[in-house]
């Protein structure tokens, strides 16, 4: 999570008021809070709200990002915040039936495999989606992200143990709902 | 915890398979650039996107004859947080206002001129903010002023429409 010299470069002229340079850090950056959004909230139109305001809330307060900070660790904050703030406008996971339309108007050797991701996907998603909210940033953080305890625990603002007691948590629950797919994704259990 | 971490049970494999990151819609940049106020709803029935389409339509009517009788505030971006209004302001006009609180509506850009929205005692106001030293007084403005190579304008019709001054001065 440490900048290199032309990270630093971006945000200096971002904070210059650089607008081809904050389209530069957009394009770093924009699948990392899109997925997240998603992820969170599992509507990919909720997710363009949260993903959208997070870059205007960086545009806006560029200004005070310090330069000995992790920038990586500050844009986390700001996505967490805003998942976590957003309004609930009542669930919404029709946007899945989406992916199934295409899954099965894909081509026939591959519909079926398709169809079953999908499935999967959704199954996980939907449940993730029920978890409570502080489960919920912190389960997102560890499997769409890949992040530590301790990056987790400095992003959200708690304690190592304390995430760590979450994803205990969570992990319970999932694995209780989730098990009907055990058999399907056969050989996950790397 | 460190031995938690390590050992990767089914239900972590599962999640990080099926949680992986994705790519952003292409569309994301225009939602930034040009920021979206409302988005339609999805669930409408055909009648009921009709009925929508009229009020909208006619809901559009009104909001312009109130706008041109009254200076309205009907805005291209609307927000109360400072921040954002300074962002999408700067993005869409090149200008940096140095927004910190209060009465926030929203913002509008038209011509490279931004009009800050703001809402004091009931009434829509607004501070318009041109990049052009020494702009003459428009759209009845009767106070300008020229702050950091910005001109500033402001029609004020009560005491306490000079509330504007909170927009970018703490304590204004």
């Amino acid at each position: 999570m440490v900048l290199d010299a032309n990270d630093r470069e971006v945000i200096e002229a971002c904070q210059r008021g650089d607008y081809d340079a904050f389209r530069v850090l957009f394009e770093a950056h924009k699948d990392r809070v899109y997925s997240i959004a998603l992820r969170y909230s599992g509507d990919p139109s909720e997710a363009m709200d949260i993903a959208q305001e997070t870059f205007l809330k960086l545009l806006g307060s560029i200004q005070d990002f310090r330069a000995d900070a992790s920038f990586e660790s500050w844009l986390y904050r700001i996505v967490v915040n805003r998942c976590l703030d957003h309004k609930r406008r009542g669930r919404r996971w029709m946007p899945f039936l989406d992916g199934l339309l295409d899954a099965v108007s894909a081509p026939a050797e591959n519909a079926l495999h398709r169809l079953l991701r999908v499935e999967q996907e959704q199954s996980v998603q939907s449940i993730v989606g029920k978890l409570p909210a502080e489960q919920r940033i912190v389960v997102v953080l560890r499997y769409t992200e890949g992040l530590s305890y301790d990056q987790i625990a400095e992003i959200v603002g708690c304690s190592p143990g304390t995430v760590a007691s979450r994803l205990n948590r969570a992990h319970k629950v999932l694995e209780r709902r989730l098990s009907h797919l055990r058999g399907v994704l056969g050989g996950s259990n790397g | 915890m460190v031995k938690a971490e390590l050992r990767k049970t089914g239900i972590e494999a599962v999640l990080e398979q099926r949680l992986a990151r994705v790519s952003a819609p292409e569309e994301l940049w225009d939602r930034v650039r040009y920021p979206r106020v409302e988005r339609p709803s999805v669930h409408m029935s055909v009648n009921a996107a009709r009925m929508s389409a009229c009020a909208t339509v006619a809901a559009a009517i009104m909001l312009l004859v109130w706008h041109f009788h009254t200076g309205g505030a009907a805005v291209q971006f609307r927000s109360s947080d400072p921040g954002m209004v300074r962002a999408w302001v700067q993005a869409n006009a090149g200008i940096d206002v140095p927004l910190h609180s209060g009465y926030l509506v929203g913002a509008n850009v038209n011509h490279g001129r931004a009009e800050i929205a703001y809402r004091v005692g009931g009434r829509d106001l607004s501070l318009l903010v041109s990049n052009s030293r020494g702009a003459s007084l428009k759209n009845g403005a009767n106070f300008a002023w020229a702050a950091g190579g910005q001109t500033y304008m402001l029609a004020c019709t009560a005491p306490e429409d000079l509330k504007a001054c909170a927009l970018c001065h703490l304590g204004g």
